[in-house]
């Protein structure tokens, strides 16, 4: 690399003739509208570019931002990738694009009304009648069902390209349930964050305002009589792509995130489970596809949905937004005729041209089509109705026969588009700024007066030059982008654009299954805590002890890796039929312990246990969780690729996830409001601590070994149970079991024994009890009562003594304490988890109806 | 003639059911000569909620949902209906040629003509269904003639065999095996049909049945019955029924009309429950009354 190209990103940028380019004009300028964020860019130079773009990777992984992608190999998630180069649009080319953006909202609205209403548009023949009743995605079942805001398709988003003419083209209409403007304000974030100067000296206009105007129009769109509309945002869950953006946008609108499950139609309208009482839900912002939203009326299989959806959508008693059957907009033969029916329906030239296409139910565009076949893209006309996109001009004559017999068996379904070739735009690559055919998916929101248009939108750059859709899908690379505005924006900062402050209204109700994850990430996280300082106490004596065989330090050694098998429940482990080997070469095992995270009770395990709840959290945790869970998994796969030295490997990484898991419990304990959610994983937290206290006591000290070996043993049952410092503070001496069983049994004052979980437990599901508008039950803080009483029984010295090498009254004490908890646990689950049962499709006759006379 | 109809599904499950949620076509309305005089429609147990309405094609559909544990499910419909009106013969038009009533689907302003050419979820036209319809429906056939044509074609080339199929067997398998039930005999009809443009809709319904000379009446033995009806445009429908090569005249009672089975199910439904097994027991009398 030269020194000319470091200091100057954009020198050797070189757009192919075949198409137009954002950045440069057909004679090689730089256009005037770039002109400022070209300056900007050059003065920071090369290097200077590439740290911004490391400082991007870091800040969207702490962000946790991810698209998913089905991998098959269990973790979906793909780090989202954003370009430092935002796409830049001038505000005279926005002013027109924001115009034929609103246009086409309006007309498929207007579109919407009538196929779903009177289907003049049908009839009337505007619109040839067996797009819209051929396609799957007009749901006959939702007929007639209407919300009462003004406009129907609330959310729509427009996928524009620009062609080689340099003129916009629409691509495609988004109408089911567009995802794109969550992303689009990630990584307004992120650029603003990483070039924060250069952002206040281009002036973009802020997006903002979308999240507000959408948020008022769903307030709007609650059924009638409804003064203060209970909204949730509909999500198929941490699994679905954008699963990210999902929980963004709840975050954004300060709504309920909620699954299929979370749901209820009971007497004809729709209810949130909450874990005191069923909620009325009025308005649902649906980010899953109809099809799955109604196990009865639409895909049985489907349990991302909720039965009867429909029905109470039909009655009016819940507003689905958008609606249902919008999905039927999107029909690629559809686009075709939106200038005709927007003279038809607004009176108006359609300002912004579709993509040329040819629908092949219509005779003479399928001749053209197969005459110009291996010049298309072919689409089918619905994405429900399966095939996918095919691009024909990469196929071979043989592919192409096979193509033109589909397309004749079954003209109705395709249509074909000449090829664009996307305008491009500068990607930033290694050594400056690359030319890539960039798309750009834009946004607008339904408001009393019309449509709102997000100023700015979701580019995506492809990574190759080579054709081919441009989709997060295909690997494409994200771009902020920067409408300029003409004249500074009266309002000056990112929050007071927010929502205006409502400070009288109520915390949002917590679903179960949010309430359910908190109380289980909460156990996970003690329970990886747990295992990781047990591993670390076992690793400590390993070092002190492993090359002696015999003698109180081998014993002590032996007993802590048979206890950690049994306290971490990782059987056989070292109690199996392979002990005697395992324990003379425990290495592999332990190493085992820390990275499998197939095997239940291994760090890893509890570590991708709390990933998993944190993802169905996503909306209710701190975005710095992410960056505290993503360390952890970062440290365990690169130790799973470490050959070398593996034990010293293994003793760093357990104190890395240590200082992680600290840092866990610290927001958990400073950055969290003490509601409903905090209670919950408190509650797991405190379980989990009582079962792995009594399960270090029980598996350490119950057998009486040599006083020598008993006191190394004693040694790390407290560090393991990090209270050594206490202990050696207050007992100055060796350790005895009596004096231990005192610190880790009963102390009130040790936040590590079990006499303070428990005690903790009480107030928390007191806390829990007393918000509950009915009770529920006190089956859990009965349970933990009558483990306090027990305790309050005990006397240390009794438990200690020993019966033929055994301390029975101990275990048998430990068993009680342990019973106890666990019933404890069950019970907070049973009052306030929602146990579905399996979901199953009513059979139908196993012979079908009939009569032969 | 005038029937009363009763007709009972029970469902008995090895395992608590914690909610159940039912879509219902089992109510007949005052359609193609038919008079509804008197429905109603019941549950055991009672569900918290129901509601009737009409769906797209016009029939109504009860919506019912139970939020009590149960272990036994009984719906039960019953009605009485008045079908002396229901047409035995196509009319003043059986005598036109077949063409006239066949749909170019682009070129006309009747959406059910075209809604019910088109291809739904379980019948598509194929050129294996169009080769069968045009053995009936010869150039310049009368319409009344060639549908009988092939009513009477279908019947003598499918075997009646109850169990042979299910509701998930498609028409291709139908035509491979050779035989079905009166379902399968409907979609293969419409198949035909739809491929040569002409409007077909699935009838869900009853039909009497007589006793066998000489016996009692017997309770119960009465079944659900499905045949098809061709559109003639102008809201005018007329069923024949490929089972039994006949018209569906008075004898048979409509409670819906859709495109296929899967628009106008009699009952189907979703349920929550760890039950393995179900058992299904089904009672149809059609009593004249």
């Amino acid at each position: 690399m030269t020194i000319a190209s470091s200091r100057d990103p954009i020198a050797r940028y070189a757009p192919p003739g075949s198409s137009s380019d954002e950045l440069v004009a057909g004679d090689g300028s730089i256009r005037s509208h770039w002109a400022g964020l070209a300056r900007s860019y050059r003065d920071l130079g090369m290097d200077e570019l590439l740290r911004r773009r490391d400082e991007i990777v870091l800040l969207l992984e702490q962000d946790g931002v991810t698209y998913n992608v089905a991998t098959g190999d269990g973790r979906p998630h793909r780090p989202w990738e954003l370009d430092p180069i935002p796409l830049v649009i001038s505000s005279d080319e926005w002013a027109t694009l924001e115009r034929g953006i609103t246009q086409r909202a309006r007309l498929l609205d207007l579109v919407y009304s009538d196929l779903y209403g009177p289907r003049h548009l049908l009839s009337r023949g505007d619109l040839p009648p067996s797009v819209v009743l051929e396609d799957p995605s007009f749901l006959r079942v939702c007929d007639g069902v209407s919300v009462p805001t003004e406009h129907q398709l609330v959310v729509y988003a427009a996928d524009l390209t620009r062609g080689p003419d340099g003129r916009w083209l629409a691509m495609g209409n988004r109408t089911q349930a567009p995802s794109g403007a969550g992303y689009a304000i990630q990584n307004r974030n992120v650029i603003s964050k990483v070039f924060p100067t250069i952002f206040r000296n281009v002036e973009a206009m802020r997006l903002a305002p979308f999240i507000r105007t959408l948020r008022a129009t769903l307030q709007a769109a609650a059924p009638s009589g409804v003064e203060d509309p209970s909204i949730v945002v509909l999500t198929p869950g941490p699994l679905s792509e954008t699963a990210f953006e999902h929980a963004f946008i709840a975050t954004q609108l300060g709504y309920p995130l909620v699954e299929g499950s979370d749901l209820v139609n009971r007497d004809g309208r729709i209810w949130l489970r909450t874990v005191s009482e069923l909620v009325p839900v009025d308005v649902i912002l649906r980010r899953v596809d109809a099809w799955f939203c109604d196990p009865l009326e639409l895909l049985p299989e489907s349990t991302l949905g909720v039965p009867g959806l429909v029905d109470a959508t039909r009655a009016g008693t819940v507003s689905v937004v958008n609606p249902l059957g919008s999905g039927v907009l999107e029909n690629a033969a559809l686009s075709l005729f939106l200038p005709e029916l927007s003279r038809v329906l607004l009176g108006e030239d359609l300002s912004l041209q579709s993509v040329d296409s040819w629908w092949c139910g219509d005779a003479a565009s399928k001749s053209h089509v197969l005459a110009h076949l291996d010049t298309m893209i072919i689409r089918p006309t619905s994405r429900r109705r399966g095939g996918s996109t095919i691009d024909a001009t990469m196929l071979s004559r043989a592919q192409l026969d096979e193509l033109a017999a589909r397309i004749d068996a079954e003209p109705r379904a395709w249509v074909g588009q000449p090829r664009v070739d996307s305008a491009t735009a500068p990607l930033l690559a290694d050594d400056g700024f690359e030319p890539h055919p960039t798309v750009l998916r834009t946004f607008a929101v339904a408001e009393d007066s019309g449509f709102h248009v997000m100023t700015g939108g979701l580019a995506r750059t492809a990574r190759t030059s080579a054709a081919g859709p441009i989709t997060n899908r295909t690997g494409a690379v994200a771009k902020d982008t920067w409408v300029l505005s003409t004249e500074p924006e009266t309002l000056g900062g990112f929050w007071l654009t927010g929502a205006p402050a409502q400070a009288a209204e109520p915390a949002a109700p917590l679903p179960s299954r949010a309430a359910e994850n908190m109380f289980w990430l909460g156990r996970y996280a003690e329970r990886a805590e747990a295992a990781v300082r047990l591993l670390r106490v076992v690793n400590g004596r390993r070092t002190e002890f492993e090359q002696i065989a015999h003698g109180p330090g081998a014993e002590a050694l032996e007993a802590l890796l048979i206890a950690v098998t049994r306290i971490t429940t990782t059987f056989p482990g070292f109690v199996g039929d392979d002990a005697t080997a395992m324990l003379a070469d425990p290495g592999e095992e332990l190493l085992a312990l820390v990275v499998d995270d197939t095997r239940p009770g291994t760090v890893a395990q509890a570590i991708s246990k709390m990933f998993d709840a944190v993802e169905v959290l996503r909306d209710q945790l701190s975005v710095d969780t992410w960056l505290v869970i993503g360390s952890m998994q970062g440290r365990l796969e690169r130790l799973e690729t470490v050959s070398n030295d593996r034990d010293d490997a293994v003793a760093t990484v357990l104190n890395g996830l240590l200082e992680s898991l600290l840092a866990l419990a610290g927001l958990m304990a400073e950055s969290m409001v003490r509601d409903h959610a905090w209670q919950f994983m408190e509650s797991g937290r405190r379980v989990e601590r009582a079962l792995q206290v009594t399960a270090i006591v029980g598996a350490l000290l119950t057998v009486d070994y040599e006083p020598a070996a008993e006191s190394l043993i004693a040694e790390s049952t407290l560090t393991a149970a990090e209270s050594i410092i206490t202990y050696r503070r207050r007992y100055r001496s060796h350790a005895q079991v009596a004096t231990l069983l005192d610190l880790l049994l009963s102390d009130p004052g040790n936040p590590r024994s079990l006499r303070f979980q428990l005690d903790r437990l009480a107030e928390g599901i007191g806390a829990l009890d007393a918000a509950r508008r009915h009770d529920m039950g006190a089956g859990a803080l009965a349970k933990v009562r009558e483990a306090l009483e027990m305790l309050e029984g005990i006397d240390s010295e009794r438990l200690a003594d020993v019966v033929d090498g055994t301390r029975p009254g101990l275990q048998s004490f430990l068993s009680d304490i342990r019973r106890l908890v666990l019933a404890a646990a069950d019970a907070i689950g049973a009052d306030n988890f929602t146990r579905l049962l399996p979901q199953h499709a009513m059979s139908t006759p196993s012979e079908p109806p009939g009569w032969s006379t | 003639m005038r029937y009363e109809v009763v007709h009972r599904t029970r469902y008995e499950y090895d395992a608590p059911v914690t909610a159940s949620y039912a879509q219902v076509h089992q109510l007949p309305w005052d359609v193609d000569g038919q008079r509804c005089l008197q429905r109603s429609l019941t549950a055991s147990p009672i569900p918290e909620h129901q509601r009737e309405r009409t769906d797209y094609f016009g029939n109504p559909v009860a919506f019912l949902s139970i939020d009590q544990t149960h272990d036994e499910l009984i719906v039960t419909s019953s009605c009485i209906v008045d079908t002396s009106e229901r047409p035995t013969e196509f009319g003043r038009v059986a005598g036109l040629p077949w063409e006239r009533f066949s749909v170019r689907s682009e070129s006309r302003s009747d959406l059910t003509a075209v809604d019910f050419t088109l291809d739904s979820p379980l019948v598509a036209a194929s050129p294996r269904l169009t080769d069968m319809a045009l053995e009936a429906f010869t150039p310049g056939r009368s319409l009344g003639e060639a549908t009988h044509g092939l009513s009477s074609l279908i019947h003598r080339s499918f075997r009646f065999k109850p169990g042979s199929t299910d509701v998930t067997t498609t028409i291709d398998e139908v035509l491979d095996l050779g035989e079905g039930v009166c379902q399968d005999f409907a979609h293969v009809m419409i198949g035909c049909l739809r491929s040569i443009g002409l409007p077909t809709a699935y009838v869900s319904g009853y039909l009497e049945t007589e006793p066998p000379p000489g016996k009692e009446r017997l309770t119960g033995v009465d079944r659900t019955h499905a045949w098809v009806a061709v559109y003639l445009g102008e809201g005018t429908w007329v069923g024949i029924d490929p089972t039994n090569d006949q018209m569906a005249g008075p004898r048979y009672i409509t409670t819906a009309r859709g495109r296929d089975y899967s628009d106008v199910p009699p009952l189907k439904g979703v349920i929550y429950t760890d039950a393995e097994e179900s058992t299904l027991t089904v009672e149809v009398d059609v009593v004249p009354a």
